[in-house]
């Protein structure tokens, strides 16, 4: 099925801003994940980490989510494919995989987040809180989606041998009775 | 150097020209073999780490926390 014009820059519209949406929550939780390392202030860490599982299920999931979405109806839905062009192959790996790993993830959020919320955890009692996972996590992440958006937009040449194939297929000249 | 060729900057629609339909290109190998070393990597890491999966961050003791699972208050919006 191919997209009328008008309905795939609906498409690309929304791809782009989810993505590029995600990638932007995704900065913020590595600056809260700093600041929930480094921060001296109780009041502040706890912040960090009650705001990361808030944000993480409010903004980041459904920012995936519809970065997935939208991705597989903009190649599905234009000559593109999802399988044809080694850029959007690759693209599709980068996000299902970032999406699984948030979605595990979250757990350990939600236990990052309990523990903030625990108002008979001492100061000193805090410092349970003080993991590096989450930097690393949205690090890790924040390059991954950063490779995406390259390849989205420089786009580069190659087609696998399923897009091979059926690019050959269409070249073909119809044998002539 | 000659960079590479791109396809149309408009993206509407794949330039699919002479030459296009050739092997793997070098970027893809190089990026799958790169993959390959990270993904390697870190299932080492996990299978020396021993208790990295979900929900254990913060509780394995990484600053002492002495906090089981079951401890942890339930909070917050794990259910949306």
């Amino acid at each position: 099925m191919t997209l009328t014009p008008r309905l795939r820059k609906l498409a690309l519209t929304a791809h782009v801003t989810s993505s590029v949406g995600w990638l932007g929550a995704v900065a913020v939780f590595l600056a809260l994940g700093i600041a929930g390392l480094t921060s001296q202030d109780a009041q502040m860490v706890r912040a960090a980490y009650l705001t990361m599982d808030w944000a993480g299920w409010f903004v980041l999931v459904p920012l995936a989510v519809a970065s997935l979405l939208t991705g597989l109806v903009q190649s599905l839905g234009t000559q593109w494919g999802l399988f044809r062009h080694y850029w959007v192959l690759a693209k599709l790996l980068i996000n299902l995989f970032a999406t699984i790993v948030l979605l595990l993830y979250m757990q350990t959020l939600g236990s990052l987040g309990g523990l903030a919320a625990d108002t008979t955890l001492s100061t000193d009692d805090l410092g349970v809180l003080r993991s590096p996972s989450p930097v690393l996590h949205a690090g890790a992440a924040l390059l991954l989606l950063l490779v995406a958006t390259g390849l989205a937009v420089y786009k580069p040449r190659g087609l696998t041998r399923f897009g091979r194939k059926h690019y050959e297929r269409r070249t073909v000249p119809v044998s002539q009775p | 150097m000659v960079d590479p060729p791109r396809y149309s900057d408009s993206g509407d629609d794949p330039d699919v020209g002479p030459g296009s339909t050739t092997g793997t290109p070098r970027w893809a190998k190089i990026s799958g073999i790169i993959a390959l070393v990270v993904a390697l990597v870190v299932v080492i890491m996990l299978l020396m780490g021993g208790n990295h999966r979900p929900g254990r961050h913060a509780l394995s003791g990484d600053a002492g926390g002495p906090a089981p699972a079951s401890t942890v208050p339930a909070h917050g919006p794990r259910q949306p």
